[in-house]
């Protein structure tokens, strides 16, 4: 709507303060006549504040009213004692001293709302910037006489000539009409229905006509133009208690009724022995319901928590379903199209609603969205009994927490920008893959066009139709269009995504050295299967280690050569300090001795250089036939000392985070001895910092450290391998010298590793893997003892009666007397016996084999007696082949 | 597993909130304002995604979905604005697509305001579910007997907030436990703009507060605890409405002490970021942004973070 319209409608508003009761000052002037001594009328326009200072304490009010003079007002007794403004700056509220029940718009005077509660009815004033009582029908704190009608159900203005009387209906069964224009006094009472009065509604048309709907399942048509006080028309619906009643605001001779049944009817007034429509709307109690103000449509509410949105057009009789469903989240007690707006479109016509449960909230529903209200306000406390539209601008809410409050609906924030568009999740099993909905925030809202109904699938196209049967719908019925949200995948294109290699290397590694094999062995295996996988980088890795190893058991031997040749060094390494120099011999020196020669000048270095692997790995294929020992390339290096490039440093730059470089090329870095041992302590300032962070320090060993010992290469691999994620590398690393190098690697980590690499594989649902890697594990550590025992389980189910063996009973009976016998091979439940070997049929207590191809089982020895020594090749029982 | 599956139509009719795999990357669930939950099945040999079931869960806009550890059985839990938490379970009799097949086995509904966020306790801790809502209250509920997944106790209910948010502003909530089994239990919640760390202490057996995560100058949308990878410190990353992705770095002192630094902090996306999360390994970190577009974000040698690829999709 635009803002000029906006504007005149609130003018009335603005205009309010001089004249209150702008439709008639003649009627104020009468009973300012009547009932006041001083009788100046203009002082009708005093604020609430000024009401106030008689009964309140409260300091502010006073302070505002002294000017006042707050005996010239006090015709009434006023309640208005509490109201109090907030400064908040889209609301303006009301605090009454009673819970208010109900609360009705004037139809001909702007910003007059009724308010009533239990044995109070109050005429109140909504203006722009604040609400004020503009005097009490029936006071709440007045005496006896008021106590008659007990609790308000519902209130009502007149339309018209009688725009100036207001309806009230009560729970006890009577309907009191006053008339402003004659003070506080009753102009007429009808008290013919039984019990409470659920609803009341004047005839916007014919506007002497008021109607009721009461709890005793009669509505009443009731004329104001006579004196007779007998319901001019009784309408039995049937015997559920109506809820709520409303005239069309088109035709004056039909009204709607909806009851506890759930059911809507139609009723026209010529005819008003049977229903002109029926419609089965809510399944339990329907609460409320409004027609739309300019439209053809009819929205109701009910305890299903549900909105139903009726086409009442011409040409809709046959239709059964409602033409819009919204669900909401709790009974609705109020449903109220915004009223004023015209623009002629139930999708675009806001529907204020209110609940009956512990949630006082009122939600602003757009038929264009079915499952995100537009606005959700929290304003009360208490439970909102009264909803009305002062202006498309300004909704009216009435509480049990005894406020009125008038809230500016345009400052809402849209609750759909307080959600997220976007929804992103890492795949559980695959390394670094990712699902994700990326959505449009507004793709949701529906617009008029509508496409004609498919048949309806209301799930997706993979299900076969015939799974679910399509439902039936009306052919005057349209889908919407809307366009449902895709989620996506995406694989990130990193080594560790690929879930065939994880498979193949989790599968293949070592993780243990097994009998016949070597620590030595065990690593070059591993190369070899890293390098079958394409993992280049963790082959060399592997063959490092493995060679550092080597020369870690040979140093011992070579110890006593150090001296001499540290004397034999050439010019260019003098200048070193002598543990760089030992460093440098020890490689040297332990190549040496395993070449079986002593090389005088000691050029000899492990090639690791990123640009040979390739080929290191080829020649590797070639001999990796098992014997580990030759496996590490030594190649002779005495040209010059650039060729001293150490793989561990070398992988842990050229394999680092391909974005990062570090100052100057790799080459300048290994120029000289001395110059790769500065950069060996920049590059490990990455590891050094997380050894730093370790709550225990990893121990130093005592002689110097050289850069290619073991253990620094064994906790810069796996250090590396964890920022990169590769639990498998770190896991195995960790299984091999967790328990061998433990200054290397700490407890924690390695369990932290193991655990995680565990984890993968049982989400990639490799069980042997998984569990052979806790064997190994429960060996190095208590922790995967413990997960082994307490987290394996068999549940065996009994081939009888198709239940789990549970055997609670005789186990009990078997820690009572051990003698009994206890296990699994029969059901405590049916009492038989489960099938016995599949060999010799004997029952299969304790350890027995089971064939994984077809379940079949059968004791350790006759099976082997079967497969190995009868050489056979399938199942003894069903013939399926289990050995291949 | 190579061929990557093709994006698909979730049908769902307004805003998919959240996605989840479950233990084994085998089923996705789905969750939207339409009220509806949705779990999918992985075709292996088509590697696409066939519809499981799609049922109206929630009376309400459901935030939150999360798949238990298998170990427990086959559970699902889900979360509303209509202020309840619920727990499904697979029943494997009923067919695919009845509507039938995920059996709701509990209804929690304490909650006073709506709920924001739940997750289920990482699987060594027990079967349990932590909680948070707009009444500013952390509840945390267990399942004391593995026989009878339909009771839940409430066994902690820890005040986040002082009082309740003031209801015409807006506000989120999210929480985050902690993965790794060599540290205590503890989880990080995030109130409105304040996250903070929660540990349980081990002599009283209840929740305490430990460090505020610092320097957030807006709602937080999300929090996430990284696994630990053998890392003796933990990472956290939080989205924040303020436009920043922050990640910081808790130091465990001894007695629950704590020391907390901020790692770096990105305002890649232009705009409010709405979460964040961690791969299984806790080495990369995705952030989703109002810009529609998702960061991953790595860690090179020297720990710095670097955002090493932007997602977006293309319709």
């Amino acid at each position: 709507m635009s803002h000029e319209s906006e504007k005149s409608l609130d003018r009335p508003a603005e205009r309010a303060p001089d004249r209150p009761l702008s439709s008639s000052p003649s009627a104020m002037f009468v009973m300012d006549h009547h009932r006041r001594s001083s009788g100046q009328f203009s002082r009708m326009a005093f604020n609430i504040y000024g009401l106030s200072t008689n009964t309140s304490p409260n300091p502010s009010s006073s302070s505002v009213s002294h000017a006042v003079p707050a005996s010239s007002l006090s015709i009434l007794p006023s309640s208005a004692s509490v109201s109090k403004h907030h400064a908040e700056s889209n609301k303006t509220r009301l605090h009454t001293v009673n819970e208010i029940l109900t609360c009705a718009k004037s139809n001909e005077t702007p910003n007059l709302f009724v308010v009533g509660g239990p044995k109070a009815l109050q005429l109140v004033k909504v203006a722009a910037s604040e609400i004020s009582v503009e005097y009490d029908l029936v006071a709440p704190n007045a005496g006896s006489r008021s106590n008659k009608y007990g609790l308000v159900a519902d209130a009502k203005f007149g339309y018209q000539q009688y725009g100036r009387n207001i309806a009230i209906s009560t729970l006890s069964g009577s309907i009191h009409v006053y008339n402003l224009d004659r003070g506080t006094r009753v102009r007429s009472t009808f008290s013919d229905h039984q019990r409470a009065v659920n609803s009341i509604d004047f005839n916007p048309l014919s506007p002497h006509t008021l109607l009721s709907g009461s709890q005793d399942g009669k509505m009443k048509i009731w004329d104001l133009r006579t004196k007779n006080t007998k319901a001019q028309l009784t309408i039995r619906g049937n015997s559920d208690a109506v809820r709520c009643v409303q005239f069309s605001p088109r035709t004056a001779r039909n009204f709607c009724s909806i009851a506890d049944s759930g059911v809507i009817q139609k009723w026209d007034l010529r005819k008003p022995s049977a229903f002109e429509r029926k419609l089965n709307a809510h399944t339990g109690p329907g609460l409320t319901l409004d027609w739309h103000p300019e439209l053809d449509y009819l929205i109701s509410g009910g305890r299903d928590k549900q909105l139903q949105v009726w086409n009442m057009g011409p040409g809709s009789d046959h239709q059964r379903e409602p033409d819009h469903v919204i669900n909401t989240a709790g009974a609705v007690s109020k449903a109220s199209w915004c009223r004023g707006r015209g623009n002629g479109s139930v999708l675009t016509t806001d529907v204020a609603t209110c609940f009956l449960n512990d949630d006082p909230c009122i939600q602003i529903w757009s038929l264009a969205r079915k499952h995100v209200p537009k606005n959700v306000i929290e304003l009360h406390t208490n439970q909102v009994t009264g909803l009305v539209w002062k202006t498309p601008r300004y909704l009216v809410s009435a509480s049990k927490d005894k406020t009125l409050v008038q809230h500016d609906v345009s400052t809402e924030p849209r609750l759909v920008d307080t959600l997220p568009t976007m929804a992103a999740a890492w795949d559980s099993q695959a390394g670094a893959r990712l699902t994700f909905v990326s959505q449009d925030r507004n793709q949701f809202e529906e617009t008029e066009e509508l496409v004609p109904s498919e048949p309806y699938h209301p799930t997706s196209p993979n299900l076969v139709a015939k799974a679910r049967p399509a439902l039936p719908r009306q052919p005057s019925q349209f889908q919407r269009a809307v366009r449902s949200p895709y989620a996506l995948q995406a694989d990130i294109p990193i080594p560790d995504n690929d879930t065939d290699v994880f498979r193949f290397l989790s599968s293949n590694y070592l993780v243990q050295v097994p009998d016949g094999m070597d620590l030595l062995q065990v690593c070059d295996y591993n190369a070899s299967v890293a390098a079958a996988a394409g993992r280049y980088r963790d082959c060399q890795v592997w063959k490092t280690i493995e060679g550092s190893i080597l020369w870690e058991e040979n140093d011992k031997v070579v110890q006593g050569l150090q001296e001499f040749h540290l004397e034999e060094r050439d010019g260019a390494v003098r200048t070193e300090s002598r543990s760089s120099l030992n460093n440098s011999d020890h490689l040297s020196t332990s190549v040496d001795s395993y070449d079986g020669g002593l090389n005088r000048d000691g050029r000899f270095g492990l090639t690791a250089n990123a640009n040979e692997n390739e080929n290191a790995i080829v020649d590797d294929d070639d001999e990796c036939s098992g014997h580990a020992t030759r496996a590490i390339e030594i190649k002779r290096a005495s040209d010059s000392l650039a060729r001293h490039t150490f793989s561990f440093t070398g992988t842990s730059v050229d394999l680092d985070n391909e974005k990062l470089q570090l100052s100057g090329s790799p080459h300048s870095k290994y120029r000289s001895k001395k110059l790769s041992m500065t950069q060996m302590a920049s590059l490990s300032s990455s590891p050094a910092k997380s050894l730093r962070l370790l709550p225990k320090e990893v121990p130093v060993s005592k002689e110097p450290a050289t850069p290619w010992n073991p253990v620094d290469l064994v906790r810069q691999a796996a250090v590396y391998s964890s920022t990169q994620g590769d639990a498998t590398m770190c896991a195995t690393l960790a299984l091999l010298f967790g328990k061998r190098y433990p200054q290397a690697l700490s407890e924690l980590e390695c369990q932290d590793w193991i655990l995680t690499y565990h984890d993968l594989l049982q989400r990639r649902c490799l069980f042997a893997v998984s569990a052979n890697v806790l064997k190994t594990a429960a060996m190095q550590y208590e922790l995967f003892t413990k997960i082994g025992q307490s987290q394996t389980s068999f549940r065996l189910f009994c081939q009888h009666c198709n239940t789990p063996i549970l055997n609670e009973h005789s186990k009990n009976m078997w820690l009572q007397d051990p003698e009994i016998e206890f296990g699994f091979w029969y059901c405590d439940r049916c009492g038989k016996t489960q099938g016995g070997c599949i060999y010799c049929n004997e029952p299969a207590k304790g350890a027995c084999v089971v064939l994984e191809r077809c379940g079949h089982k059968g004791h350790f020895g006759c099976l082997r007696t079967w497969f190995v020594d009868n050489m056979e090749d399938c199942c003894p029982g069903c013939g399926t082949e289990c050995v291949r | 597993m190579k061929d990557t599956v093709k994006p698909f139509l979730t049908h769902h009719e307004d805003l998919v909130l959240d996605v989840q795999y479950d233990y084994y990357g085998r089923q996705l669930a789905t969750c939207s304002a339409d009220q509806h939950l949705k779990v999918f099945d992985l075709d292996a040999e088509s590697s696409s995604w066939i519809l499981n079931d799609s049922w109206k869960a929630h009376d309400s806009t459901i935030v939150k979905v999360d798949f238990a550890n298998p170990e427990f059985g086959h559970l699902l839990l889900s979360i509303s604005y209509d202020r309840t938490l619920k727990i499904w379970e697979e029943r494997f009799e009923e067919p695919a697509g009845s509507g039938r097949r995920w059996r709701r086995l509990c209804t929690i509904a304490d909650s006073h305001g709506p709920l924001y966020d739940a997750c289920f306790m990482p699987s060594h801790l027990g079967l349990g579910v932590g909680t948070i809502g707009s009444d500013g209250k952390l509840r945390i509920y267990c399942s004391l007997d593995p026989a009878n997944l339909k009771s839940w106790t409430l066994v902690h209910e820890i005040d986040v907030l002082n009082s309740s948010v003031a209801s015409h502003l807006q506000s989120d909530f999210s929480l985050s436990w902690c993965p790794s089994r060599f540290s205590g239990e503890k989880l990080v919640v995030s109130a409105l703009d304040q996250a903070y760390i929660y540990y349980k202490d081990e002599a009283d057996n209840k929740f305490h507060q430990g460090v505020v995560l610092p320097e957030h100058n807006g709602l937080i949308r999300s929090v996430s605890w990284a696994p630990s990878m053998g890392r003796s410190y933990h990472l956290i990353a939080t989205a924040c409405k303020d436009g920043f992705m922050r990640i910081f770095k808790l130091v465990e002192k001894r007695d629950n002490e704590f020391e907390i630094d901020l790692l770096a902090s990105f305002n890649d996306h232009r705009g409010e970021v709405w979460k964040v999360s961690w791969n299984l390994t806790g080495t990369i970190l995705s952030s989703c942004g109002d810009d529609g577009q998702i960061r991953l974000y790595k860690s090179n040698y020297a720990n710095n973070f670097q955002c090493m690829s932007v997602i977006s999709a293309h319709s």
